[in-house]
């Protein structure tokens, strides 16, 4: 394959060399200084500090890697006497962390990096070990999920990270000992976050790596003169989102069919998918590691793009976009229920029915004064015309509570889950039940997308089995895997909550104009959702015996 | 919504999980649930006798369903309760924000 020239018809041409800056188109492209070693002094020289008493540089410094000479050292001595009222012991107990849930997610290196950190008393390794701390000590911790305390603790490593990566540059050894301080402060200050995200990301570049130490250093000054780019990035349109990707030699080796669905992305006018998409390629190409990259991270980082949920939105139901119309439906006058038994209290309530897909769905409600942070009967009728008919079939009522689930104190007991509070519970007979909203009451969107979400739920069970991941569920993974392009953050990484959440965009957009553009961003999910709502997949558990499992297409497994 | 005065005939006396249906005696459990906690890898069975009765059944058009195996997983800041009966059947799913 030809990569994606191809895909764009754009001109081939010889690839440049790597530390090549891309083409400006619109704004101006990142560049690299190229900076011979009297560029450097002159910059070094320039960096000499004024009368506030800050340390003075005598110009170059040797010293490399971890173990650097002087400069460091010096660094180190001045810093620490300096602050030395925040250089008190940490509280932070290594063993803690090291036997957390999180710790175990981590990677080797990151393992042995924070192990580094624990024992270390620079000064950022212990404004880092204060703040971990913080969080560890935190009752949220124990409640964490381990994925959520691995991004704790990647969080709380990074500028350390950071900081082991410049000193072990062969460039950091040029540096003088005020200018490594002035880096390293940097990482720690809250104002130059930025900065201290560009320099973490750049010294763990190969780009960064297969530099001499003049060109390092040179790269390391120039993030110290770096201004915060505050600018919010809009979409630039399809037309300059293309000339930017066809300007992009690293796009040339981005394989075949990448670059197809990156096409089809960015040329899309209508879906919040593709304005992401142009959004992403610029804030891409102008990010200052972008041009610090080899050829191929750069390749790597734009196709990045066209696959998994980096244009996607955490939640489908976030997307800021037009509802669909529901059809035609009729909410029937109520019909005085007395002493219903709702969940966790009997109230006197009304029924009133739904028509719509000639079908009718009770919805029960506590008559009386409304109830705070609670959806009304409209509301959810509303959301449930909004779904197309086989996607309502397995709905069978829904009762809208005027209490809290009576059940919350006892999960949150069980699960270690302080102010457990359920938003929803759909029984496999089809009945759902609403509970109150705990912070403000639950916008149209929400309702429509939460009940869009569990009836995916529902029918996913019936048309790949119970056990997610097992065998009923090897087409919607192949699907998955053939679209790339992920629905949302949210459903990345588990089957169950990917069709839950491709489902509410399919129900949610289908009969928009956008829904077209859609539907060749995710053909072969859409496809998946489309059988299984003419219900031409069914999942049939497999009998006891050694016989395989027959499933409603008639076709063996 | 205010439908008090709006309110028609009254009809029987319902209960919201079984509003289509005449509930049955309760069939009998047979007397633990596991319950199995995914974000802390960790599991616990208790007897049924020390269970919630509607964690304990689930009722299924009008019919009470043993409960014997509940699953709590997390994605996200979503959350979200499995409960199965003795066939492995999902019976129904209860789902939260945190």
């Amino acid at each position: 394959m030809t990569g994606i020239k191809s895909a764009l018809s754009t001109s081939s041409s010889a690839i440049r060399p790597a530390p090549e800056a891309p083409a400006a188109i619109g704004v101006p492209a990142p560049t690299v200084p190229d900076l011979d070693a009297d560029q450097v002094v002159a910059l070094l020289e320039e960096r000499r500090p004024d009368s506030s008493g800050r340390p003075t540089t005598s110009g170059l410094t040797q010293g490399t890697g971890s173990t650097a000479g002087g400069g460091l050292l010096g660094f180190l001595g001045t810093a620490a006497s300096a602050s030395g009222a925040k250089l008190a012991a940490p509280a932070l107990n290594p063993g803690t962390v090291q036997t957390s849930k999180g710790w175990g997610e981590l990677p080797p290196d990151s393992k042995n990096l924070l192990s580094q950190m624990f024992t270390s008393s620079v000064p950022l390794a212990v404004q880092q070990k204060t703040a971990l701390q913080k969080v560890v000590g935190s009752a949220e911790w124990a409640k964490m999920t381990p994925e959520q305390q691995k991004d704790e603790l990647l969080a709380k490593l990074k500028p350390f990270r950071a900081l082991r990566g410049m000193q072990s540059s062969t460039g950091w050894g040029l540096l003088n000992s005020h200018t490594q301080q002035r880096l390293t402060s940097a990482l720690s200050d809250p104002k130059a976050r930025q900065n201290a995200d560009i320099l973490g990301r750049m010294v763990e570049t190969e780009g960064f790596a297969q530099r001499d130490a003049k060109a390092q250093a040179g790269l390391l000054l120039q993030e110290l003169d770096r201004k915060p780019d505050g600018a919010k990035i809009k979409d630039p349109g399809t037309d300059a989102a293309l000339k930017r990707l066809k300007a992009q030699p690293a796009a040339r080796d981005i394989d075949f069919k990448t670059g197809q669905q990156m096409h089809r992305l960015l040329t899309a006018k209508t879906n919040p998918y593709s304005k992401e998409a142009r959004i992403e390629l610029e804030r891409r190409t102008r990010d200052p590691v972008y041009a610090v990259m080899t050829q191929a991270e750069r390749t790597k980082r734009l196709a990045e793009i066209a696959s998994g949920a980096t244009a996607a939105p955490y939640l489908v139901s976030s997307l800021d976009v037009e509802e669909r119309t529901p059809v035609d439906f009729q909410l029937e006058q109520p019909v005085a229920r007395p002493a219903f038994k709702f969940r966790g209290a009997t109230r006197d309530a009304s029924e009133r029915d739904l028509k719509v897909h000639q079908r009718t769905i009770p919805i029960f409600s506590a008559t009386g004064a409304p109830i705070p942070k609670q959806n009304t009967s409209e509301e959810v009728a509303r959301a449930l015309a909004a779904i197309p008919a086989p996607a309502l079939r397995k709905v069978k009522q829904v009762v809208i509570n005027p209490v809290r689930n009576p059940e919350d104190g006892y999960w949150a007991k069980t699960f270690n889950v302080k102010d457990f509070r359920a938003a929803m519970t759909a029984t496999t007979d089809g009945s759902i039940n609403i509970f109150p909203a705990g912070s403000t009451t639950r916008s149209q969107k929400v309702v429509t997308g939460t009940i869009a979400h569990e009836a995916g739920h529902l029918l996913a069970y019936e048309a790949f089995g119970e056990t997610v991941g097992g065998p009923g569920w090897e087409r919607y993974r192949q699907a998955v895997a053939k679209d790339g392009v992920a629905p949302s953050g949210y459903g990345t990484g588990n089957l169950n909550e990917d069709f839950a959440e491709t489902l509410q965009l399919y129900v949610t957009r289908r009969g928009t104009v956008e829904y077209a553009e859609l539907s060749t961003l995710f053909p072969a999910r859409f496809a998946v959702v489309e059988d299984v709502l003419a219900g031409r997949i069914r999942w049939t558990p497999p009998p006891t015996s050694a016989q395989p499992a027959v499933r409603a297409t008639g076709r063996q497994p | 919504m205010d439908a008090a005065a709006d309110l028609g005939a009254a009809r029987s006396p319902s209960d919201g999980a079984a509003a289509m249906s005449n509930p049955t005696q309760t069939p009998p459990h047979p007397g633990s649930i596991v319950f199995e906690n995914r974000v802390d890898g960790t599991q616990q069975e208790q007897r049924v006798d020390q269970v919630p009765a509607d964690v304990a059944f689930v009722e299924l058009d009008g019919q009470p369903v043993p409960v014997v195996r509940v699953v709590f997983s997390a994605f996200g800041d979503q959350r979200r309760i499995e409960s199965f009966g003795v066939d492995g059947r999902l019976l129904s799913v209860t789902v939260a924000s945190i």
